[in-house]
């Protein structure tokens, strides 16, 4: 029987830093930390309902990683029926980590580097977590 | 009376490269070619009903950028019912200028030249668009 893997939803957000931030991190946890648990979602194509990314909501759990309090990406895929695990968002451990400054939307700088790699932490934490809670439920 | 402004829509997918360099398009746009006639419209937060957005884009003519085949920003435009007044979209743009950008999570040097120069393409849309 074939694994679940989980899907990572990043906010695609131009407004702020932490759009790019959310977007980075989603990245490294997809290429870099954990490359077979997880598969990319891509939010434009799900509002769009191409069928990949809906089959992605539909039958994997989803984890998603936002950028701000607004929680677009939240509300994107809960609008849509996806399954969230977990959310991970990139403010709230902005505030928890020393108040780490993006240079700017388009280039993040040290400080805003540093957070990418808060964040995608904290997400592989995430992954590892509803990986296991798979398992048990299966 | 109220300034016209021309929406600028990219599909900011993440899959892809492609939607990677339509976001620094629009931010090349919004920031240092055009910051007084654009607004950058975020996909995402006009989908979550977050900010002005879809009320921006109901009031001002909309240049759709799509990264690739599925052309996810035109058809989220659609839905929203937005006045469309161009749309580009990459692929051709890639055939056109020949660079092409390889990676998804950092553009490089060849992502940001096709989005400058798909950026300049822009610009001669919004202003034909404002009638300059």
């Amino acid at each position: 029987m074939n694994r679940k893997k989980v899907a990572i939803a990043a906010c695609t957000g131009l407004d702020q830093p932490l759009g790019t931030v959310a977007r980075m991190a989603a990245y490294q946890v997809l290429d870099v930390l954990r490359p077979n648990s997880t598969v990319l979602l891509c939010p434009p194509a799900l509002i769009a309902e191409v069928e990949e990314d809906v089959v992605f909501i539909q039958e994997n759990p989803v984890l998603v990683i936002d950028g701000c309090s607004e929680g677009c990406c939240e509300r994107i895929v809960r609008d849509r029926g996806g399954k969230i695990a977990s959310i991970v968002n990139a403010q709230e451990i902005q505030l928890r980590s020393n108040n780490l400054q993006p240079k700017s939307r388009r280039i993040l700088g040290i400080q805003g580097e540093k957070l990418v790699n808060l964040v995608a932490k904290q997400a592989a934490v995430e992954v590892n977590r509803i990986v296991d809670q798979e398992e048990v439920e299966r | 009376m109220k300034k016209k402004k021309v929406c600028v829509l990219p599909c900011s997918g993440m899959g892809k490269v492609l939607g990677s360099v339509t976001r620094e398009v629009g931010f090349i746009v919004a920031e240092d070619l055009r910051s007084d006639d654009a607004y950058l419209v975020c996909v995402s937060s006009l989908s979550a009903r977050v900010g002005e957005y879809a009320k921006m884009i109901k009031t001002y003519p909309t240049i759709v950028i799509d990264g690739c085949f599925e052309k996810c920003a035109s058809k989220i435009a659609a839905a929203h019912s937005v006045n469309v007044k161009s749309s580009l979209f990459l692929p051709r743009s890639i055939k056109k200028y020949g660079i092409k950008p390889k990676k998804r999570d950092y553009i490089g040097t060849k992502g940001i030249q096709l989005a400058e120069k798909v950026a300049q393409d822009v610009v001669k849309d919004i202003d034909k668009l404002l009638g300059r």
